[in-house]
């Protein structure tokens, strides 16, 4: 009985896991571009919508699978907008501040204007953290290489890769103060 | 101000990319959005217009992601809550159709006959209540006709006697 029930959570899983991927493949730009609009940096926006992706996939189960588009749009902005509460209350008092510190989108209404900036942006961020963070940030974050190929292009232990890139994101949002663009 | 006619319009869309939105307005536009499918439809398609491209490494983050502990029990948690939440309601009613069955046919004649009784005695208090107020009205009527008699043999002793 026990074993049936594990194949069936098992194929559940495995069925879950292809929802997720499907997702991916469809909606990733579009949640990516809304949490980037939302908050104005490329380093909360990957980690908002990692955020929206992983709570949908945990909500898979109870979702009826009409209007899945406006579905994680919805996750999308609730988990942008949690960021934007929580992070007005790290920057006490600049609470009023959350909304009006993103970026002026006068000057770059064109999306492809946008990211140019915010590579430009993340090149010259990654560049002054001290070592070995600068070269590992910018090898992730600028080149867009994964933490699999950085580490076995350094030689590194994959662990260790992992650990620093999280602690460069930690650095660079701390730069652009708590995630909002001043 | 722009005015808020409850859901989101282009205007609203157009404004907040152009960055002319107040603090107050964005937090009206998102706030709402967050819960309404319609409008949360509406913004996906205006933002699709112009989609930017995420790193080419976070897709692979996230499934590996998806893969971690954390993860898996926190989807397995929501799922025992949603299983939890209808074994509750099954109980629930499972409950009030046992104790009409247990009412029907497990309570002995006697009691059922008790309880016909009682409705009995319910009928009867309502009968002798409503005769009894009858009986007041009548009471009172024949106290008004009598005063008013009284009054009208006052004013014709009183002319009589003018």
């Amino acid at each position: 009985m026990s074993e049936s029930r594990g194949l069936r959570e098992e194929a559940g899983t495995i069925e879950a896991e292809e929802q997720l991927e499907t997702l991916l493949t469809k909606y990733e730009k579009l949640v990516y571009t809304l949490c980037y609009r939302m908050t104005g940096n490329t380093f909360d926006a990957q980690d908002l919508t990692q955020e929206t992706f992983l709570s949908a996939y945990q909500r898979l189960s109870g979702f009826d699978g009409v209007h899945e588009r406006a579905w994680l749009c919805k996750i999308a902005v609730n988990k942008c907008l949690d960021h934007q509460k929580s992070a007005a209350r790290r920057l006490q008092p600049a609470e009023e501040q959350t909304f009006l510190e993103l970026p002026d989108r006068k000057s770059d209404p064109e999306a492809i204007c946008l990211q140019d900036e915010s590579k430009k942006e993340v090149l010259s961020l990654c560049r002054q953290l001290p070592p070995p963070y600068n070269e590992i940030a910018e090898a992730h974050f600028y080149e867009e290489k994964s933490i699999k190929e950085i580490a076995e292009e350094k030689g590194r232990n994959l662990k260790t890769v992992q650990t620093q890139v999280y602690r460069a994101k930690g650095l660079l949002k701390k730069r652009l103060k708590g995630g909002i663009i001043r | 101000m722009k005015e808020w006619t409850g859901h989101v319009t282009d205007e609203w869309l157009n404004a907040w990319i152009l960055g002319t939105l107040s603090a107050t307005e964005e937090r009206r536009l998102f706030a709402h959005t967050g819960s309404c499918s319609h409008c949360a439809d509406l913004l996906a398609r205006y933002l699709e217009q112009d989609l930017m491209e995420p790193p080419s490494y976070l897709q692979e983050e996230i499934l590996e992601k998806s893969k971690t502990v954390r993860i898996q029990t926190g989807k397995t948690m929501y799922q025992r809550s949603k299983q939890l939440r209808l074994f509750l309601y099954s109980l629930k009613v499972s409950f009030a159709v046992a104790v009409s069955l247990l009412m029907l046919f497990i309570f002995p004649a006697e009691e059922r006959t008790n309880v016909r009784r009682g409705a009995h005695f319910l009928e009867d208090a309502q009968e002798t209540i409503t005769e009894k107020l009858q009986d007041s009205n009548d009471k009172m009527s024949l106290l008004l006709e009598n005063l008013t008699g009284r009054l009208l043999f006052v004013e014709y002793e009183e002319e009589q006697n003018d």
